[in-house]
């Protein structure tokens, strides 16, 4: 697996406050990793840390390269969304994509263009004129016009309503991923990236709590629903959640055998949220 | 190449009313006063030319009364007046575009307080970092278009407004007086001092301009107040702790409204460029090497310290 983003103790502070704590995890060629953690968990420094917009301590290679000291060739095969608000609210649609594209050597321009065919986005618009969701319309068409290898996300859509963080997702595998591509992405909204992703980091306070694949998910955890009755004997499994859910139990597991379960009641995999609960609490 | 193009044209399709306003204000109030001058000049000169014309006529015996004054007389009565009016104008060779590049500069300055804060601000920096775009171009950029693209603007709007100035003052005036008036409008003025102005402006107050981008790339709020504030302080514990005023008069003499300032009075191009070129090359060249602090200041707060 050749590896897309390399992170090796990575450190950052701002103060006497760690932003980033020996944070480690590698992502390979191809995959789609979601960086899940609660609110200044340090997801977004992270992020910022990748793409070179911030000096952090440890090793960090992107793209084989050291974001800090080679920014300009690492961001020719980058794309980012850092928030859905950020385009420059004073430009005209089509300022803002004759820019991107004289400025960016891997912008495709026939491509941005019929992208944004599909959409009632009118070229002459001011960015501010645009609705919050045709803002994101137009940042997600710009970004994945770039031929990039690598496209981070930092909650790319925050703030938007349901019917555009679907679009934006199916969008988002349907225009821009494919074998060669790698996507990294975090989100609180755990369950509509779930069946996205291919790995999955949990981080709090700036540390990696769990790194796994979503294929070895099931596996490794498991979620055990049991009446009143079995309660005491399953806790001798030592569950690692455990929450009462309308008359039953439901339990999360960590290396703990189905087969030592099966017996007491109705075993699942967690859901990403769940373990996501089970894991911070 | 394209790279740079296309920064210029970001910066101006951001900031092209700022760049166009203050020109236009000033053509405004030249076009006013243009009309009361000419509208109280004529008044003068004709009530002027009809008594003198009245009492030449007496004098010569003629008999002639304010009637029977033709039009042709009262015309070179005017033209001589407004001859001997424009005489004591020779000595302003660059007033007219000094004020185009004094407004051009004063919004400038403007620009550059607010061109790397506003996008910090808005968090829109988080876009243009995305651009494989170095940050010291940008901030390079951004202090070319502001001394040479604010200035260059005006200059190309005083070129119009003073043909529309013309074009006014030969059809109010007779075609004697304007060809014959040395305080007229003429290229030197119009086309070769602010283009000197402008060269010399780049290099003069560069440092000016790098300080004015390094504040807007650093502070976090109100960059007026971050930009006038050290500056005084500077003045007043330079004047307190030591009696001098070497950091203060620095800044001063590389402000582009003290270069307009001297540029007026002096008297030739050859005494303009020998002052700044020659006499002041030392301190010309101490300026770009400030300037060039600044500017790696401002590109590296750019680079590591953008938030707000």
């Amino acid at each position: 697996m050749d590896a897309m983003i390399c992170a090796k103790g990575l450190t950052k502070s701002y103060g006497t406050k760690f932003a980033l704590n020996n944070f480690s995890f590698t992502l390979g060629a191809g995959r789609i990793m979601g960086l899940i953690g609660p609110n200044g968990a340090g997801k977004t420094t992270a992020l910022r840390c990748l793409m070179g917009m911030a000096s952090y301590q440890g090793n960090l290679a992107v793209l084989g390269r050291n974001p800090q000291h080679e920014r300009m060739a690492m961001l020719k095969d980058i794309a980012y969304i850092a928030d859905t608000a950020i385009l420059p609210n004073w430009m005209t649609v089509a300022q803002l994509v004759e820019y991107t594209s004289g400025v960016h050597p891997k912008f495709d321009l026939a491509k941005a263009n019929c992208f944004l065919k599909q959409t009632e986005i009118k070229r002459h618009s001011k960015i501010s004129e645009l609705s919050k969701g045709m803002v994101t319309q137009l940042h997600l068409a710009l970004t994945i016009s770039i031929d990039a290898k690598l496209l981070v996300l930092d909650e790319p859509t925050i703030g938007l309503d349901i019917l555009y963080r679907k679009q934006f997702y199916e969008q988002l595998l349907n225009d821009y991923f494919d074998e060669s591509k790698t996507i990294l992405i975090t989100t609180h909204q755990v369950e509509e990236v779930e069946h996205l992703l291919t790995d999955l980091v949990f981080i709090k306070n700036g540390n990696a709590l769990m790194n796994i694949e979503m294929e070895a998910l099931e596996s490794q955890f498991l979620e055990l629903r049991v009446s009143d009755s079995n309660l005491e004997h399953v806790r001798k499994f030592k569950p690692i959640h455990e929450r009462k859910n309308l008359g039953s139990h439901n339990l999360i597991f960590e290396g703990v055998a189905a087969s030592e379960l099966v017996d007491f009641g109705h075993i699942s995999t967690p859901s990403v949220a769940d373990l996501f609960v089970a894991k911070m609490s | 190449m394209n790279q740079l193009i296309l920064g210029f044209k970001r910066e101006y399709w951001e900031h092209k009313k700022l760049m166009v306003i203050m020109p236009m204000l000033v053509t405004a109030l030249f076009c006013i006063v243009a009309m009361a001058a000419t509208w109280s000049e004529e008044y003068r000169i004709n009530g002027q030319s009809l008594e003198l014309h009245s009492k030449s006529l007496n004098a010569t015996g003629q008999d002639k009364t304010d009637q029977q004054v033709t039009k042709a007389d009262e015309k070179a009565f005017i033209a001589e007046g407004l001859k001997v009016g424009s005489a004591d104008q020779t000595s302003e060779k660059f007033w007219f575009s000094g004020v185009y590049l004094a407004a051009a500069w004063l919004a400038s300055i403007f620009y550059a307080l607010s061109s790397l804060y506003n996008d910090r601000r808005d968090k829109s920096i988080l876009y243009w970092k995305t651009m494989p775009i170095p940050e010291l171009q940008i901030v390079l950029i951004k202090l070319l278009f502001a001394i040479v693209g604010f200035s260059a603007v005006a200059v190309a709007i005083s070129w119009l407004a003073g043909a529309v100035l013309m074009s006014y003052a030969q059809w109010v005036f007779p075609s004697e007086i304007l060809a014959d008036d040395p305080a007229s409008m003429g290229f030197s003025k119009l086309v070769v001092w602010p283009i000197l102005a402008i060269i010399t402006g780049l290099f003069w107050c560069a440092p000016i301009y790098a300080l004015v981008l390094y504040v807007s790339a650093k502070v976090s709020k109100m960059p007026i107040l971050w930009l006038i504030i050290p500056v005084i302080v500077i003045r007043v514990l330079e004047g307190v702790l030591f009696h001098t005023q070497h950091i203060y008069g620095f800044l001063d003499a590389h402000s582009p409204f003290t270069l307009l300032a001297r540029f007026s009075e002096m008297q030739s191009g050859r005494e303009f460029l020998t002052t700044y070129w020659v006499d002041s090359f030392a301190s010309m060249v101490l300026g770009l090497v400030v300037a060039a602090f600044f500017v790696w200041a401002a590109a590296w707060c750019r680079e590591n310290n953008f938030d707000i």
